[in-house]
């Protein structure tokens, strides 16, 4: 007897408002002309305005898009520019969209907008790098990584709203292609999206979609950011069992092997800092920092440390500590993290009896935070600041011998210390994977 | 909802280029040429606040010894015109063009290059929501979702043109249904009282300033009589647009704004229980795992396990 036919349930086009592009600055691409110097500036900016142009305009309207001879007048100018051997090969790229646009590829187009993107991230251009990824994506919308980079960087921007539209898109973009790396990356970027602001359960619901589909899809790495991404939630909810438990997990599935990631011992060592167990986390947190050349890993790591080692009373590695994030601090792409990184400095200094920069650190943090939209720390820096001023005898922030440590967290410590020893000679990457 | 036709104020010497402008602009706009830099100014103090202005930066100085001071004073006076230079972008302008976007210039037509009548069709597009759009971003919190700001920014380009809500959803691709779940879920208005909020927005932006009357501010709204705008304002903020202006028009309505938008904000994820939050918490849940026993042994993160 023949078996009835199951048949498919038709698949829902997924939909999303479209992402947010536009930036604070009212005329277009000014960021990159404001970054930039020389006549360098002038070409890059031209290029990105013709893409924006181009991935703007409809399919049959993009053929008398730009007039006659733009592209030989472009190339000119890119050789009277003597622009840098990194750049020259994507400008003449989009140089050559100016001579035929209804006939230009968007993948190439998309390609060289990336690797402008890259060049103008190395040189921490963050604005210019946002544009021209956002200009790859919107060349190229099936491109679930150009949306997912793009949500990261205004992520790492403190632009929470239009990190939030391109993760989705990268969502949307990377279930129709069935690329479940980018999916999962863009669940693990929203749910960081959504721990900046606060949203815990939205959060912790975003991650856990990343933790199913990693395991679905055998993506071990991502198995493992999304666990070590849901310990801090977990942290921040104040679940210490689970947060423990999911970064357990997450070194399970590492491995001693595995370059151990530095926000992984981070994440364990902000735990123990939470509960007041600062001699073990400075242990860790000091072991980790003078290997790390991830500058937003630094951020996280040296502002810990300044927590850590106020609570443990450790005067001199509390000053290195805000010595290296007062350098960090300039950086413009790191402005997301800076508020929780000067609350973390208020408690240290706070612990070492240090009144007057306690009370600077979390003004500064409140300041920030508020600019942000950044509720978390915007509460925690008011509550800091008023226990800072209000009754600084009477302060309710663990000294240093305060607690004792368990066992347990000993031998955590212990054995992660050994991992690190362990792995001293293999990169220690500190890269998140979004 | 009248249809707004927005004026493109154009002041520019180069004729090849106002014939492209011209064509530009078709039926979507109403070409309007000027032939100084003080016509242009009248021609704004009239012009409804959705009006594009093209200009050459230089002032037709074809030398270009510098910036024309005519443009800074046009942009001090009217700081929230949507003005577009166009010019030839040559080299050594960097500092030009930087002053230009501290000026309060919207975007660059380069010549020879952006000049065709298609390109100029699309800046002209994508120039038309900008001073609705540049309001509201720096109204809105910063805590809004991403979803619900995409929606708003949508909304304020199809104000712009006086369309109305199945506008809305064409505009994001989807159904008016659709459409109307992604507003309830974003804890926006529904869409029509979305799009209402916008209106009375940009009108309030007009009514603040003192040289426009209630009818015309009515018209370039969209509104087709004084009196419809007053009824809008009445029912949604019981107050006239004369005891708006009093107040200050923009401030007292985006306020209330704010108000109806933290009034339709969903409910808070606890209201709903959901498996794998708060109410089932990770460490509860066992997961089957063998020992050497064969025992059953709970492990935490279970909840997450697929």
């Amino acid at each position: 007897m023949r078996q009835p036919t199951v048949q498919k349930r038709p698949r829902r086009r997924h939909r999303v408002p479209f992402p947010l592009t536009d930036t604070a600055e009212l005329f277009e691409g000014g960021e990159i002309l404001r970054e930039f110097d020389s006549d360098v500036a002038v070409v890059l900016w031209k290029s990105y305005k013709n893409v924006m142009l181009w991935a703007g305009a409809h399919h049959e309207d993009r053929a008398g898009l730009f007039a006659t001879g733009a592209g030989e007048r472009r190339r000119a100018e890119i050789r009277a520019t003597s622009a840098e051997a990194a750049i020259e090969q994507p400008l003449q790229e989009l140089a050559a969209l100016l001579d035929a646009p209804g006939e230009a590829d968007a993948v190439m187009i998309a390609g060289a907008c990336r690797a402008l993107s890259a060049w103008a991230a190395a040189r921490n251009a963050s604005a210019s790098a946002l544009l021209f990824m956002q200009a790859a994506a919107l060349t190229s919308p099936a491109d679930a990584d150009a949306a997912c980079s793009v949500g990261r960087m205004a992520r790492n921007r403190a632009e929470y709203a239009r990190a939030e539209t391109w993760f989705r898109q990268a969502i949307v973009a990377a279930r129709a292609a069935e690329n479940w790396t980018a999916y999962t990356q863009a669940y693990v970027g929203l749910g960081k999206v959504f721990t900046h602001r606060g949203a815990l359960p939205s959060a912790r619901r975003a991650l856990v979609l990343a933790y199913r589909t990693a395991t679905r899809h055998h993506l071990r790495e991502l198995r493992g950011w999304a666990l070590s991404d849901l310990g801090i939630v977990s942290i921040q909810a104040g679940r210490w069992a689970d947060a423990c438990a999911c970064i357990r997990n997450a070194l399970t599935i590492y491995g001693p092997a595995h370059p151990l990631s530095a926000n992984l011992v981070h994440d364990v060592a902000y735990g123990w800092i939470k509960e007041g167990w600062f001699a073990p986390a400075v242990r860790l947190l000091a072991k980790v920092g003078p290997r790390l050349s991830d500058r937003l890993v630094r951020v996280h790591v040296s502002s810990s440390l300044a927590r850590a080692s106020g609570g443990a009373g450790d005067g001199t590695q509390f000053n290195a500590a805000v010595a290296e994030l007062r350098d960090l601090s300039t950086d413009p792409a790191l402005a997301a993290l800076m508020p929780d990184a000067w609350l973390d400095v208020a408690h240290g200094a706070a612990s070492l009896g240090r009144w007057d920069s306690a009370e600077q650190a979390a003004a500064a943090a409140l300041r920030l935070a508020e600019n942000q939209a950044q509720a978390r720390v915007r509460f925690e820096a008011e509550a800091t600041l008023a226990s800072i001023r209000g009754d600084r005898v009477a302060a309710t922030l663990r000294g240093a011998s305060a607690i004792r440590v368990p066992n347990a967290v000993s031998e955590l410590a212990s054995e992660l210390a050994g991992l690190l020893d362990e792995t001293a000679d293999a990169h220690l990457v500190g890269a998140s994977a979004v | 909802m009248n249809r707004v036709v927005p004026p493109v104020l154009l002041l520019h010497p180069d004729r090849a280029f106002c014939e492209r402008v011209k064509r530009a602009c078709s039926q979507r706009y109403r070409f309007l040429p000027v032939s100084s830099w003080s016509d242009l100014r009248e021609a704004l103090h009239s012009a409804p606040p959705l009006a594009i202005v093209i200009v050459d930066p230089y002032g037709g100085d074809h030398a270009r010894h510098g910036l024309s001071s005519a443009l800074h004073g046009l942009l001090r006076e009217f700081p929230s015109a949507t003005v577009i230079a166009a010019c030839e972008i040559r080299g050594g302008c960097l500092e030009q063009m930087r002053t230009l976007g501290e000026w309060g210039v919207t975007r660059m037509i380069s010549l020879e290059e952006e000049d065709t009548a298609h390109a100029i069709a699309r800046v002209l597009e994508s120039s038309r929501g900008r001073p609705l759009r540049t309001l509201l971003q720096r109204t809105l919190t910063a805590t809004m979702s991403g979803r619900a700001r995409a929606i708003v920014m949508s909304a304020t380009d199809v104000v712009s043109t006086g369309g109305v809500g199945r506008d809305l959803a064409r505009s994001l691709h989807v159904t008016p249904r659709t459409l109307q779940r992604w507003c309830r879920n974003a804890g926006l208005p529904a869409p029509r009282q979305l799009l209402a909020w916008m209106r009375l927005l940009l009108a309030a932006e007009l009514l603040d300033d003192p040289g426009r009357s209630v009818l015309g501010v009515a018209l370039a709204c969209g509104y087709s009589s004084d009196a419809a705008l007053r009824n809008a304002f009445r029912a949604y903020l019981e107050l006239s647009p004369n005891a708006l202006r009093d107040r200050g028009a923009f401030q007292t309505v985006a306020k209330a704004f704010q108000k109806a938008l933290s009034a339709s904000a969903p409910k808070s994820p606890a209201a709903r229980p959901r498996p794998d939050d708060e109410v089932h918490p990770v460490s509860v849940i066992p997961l089957r795992t063998r020992s050497a026993a064969g025992a059953r042994q709970a492990l935490p993160c279970s909840a997450i396990e697929a």
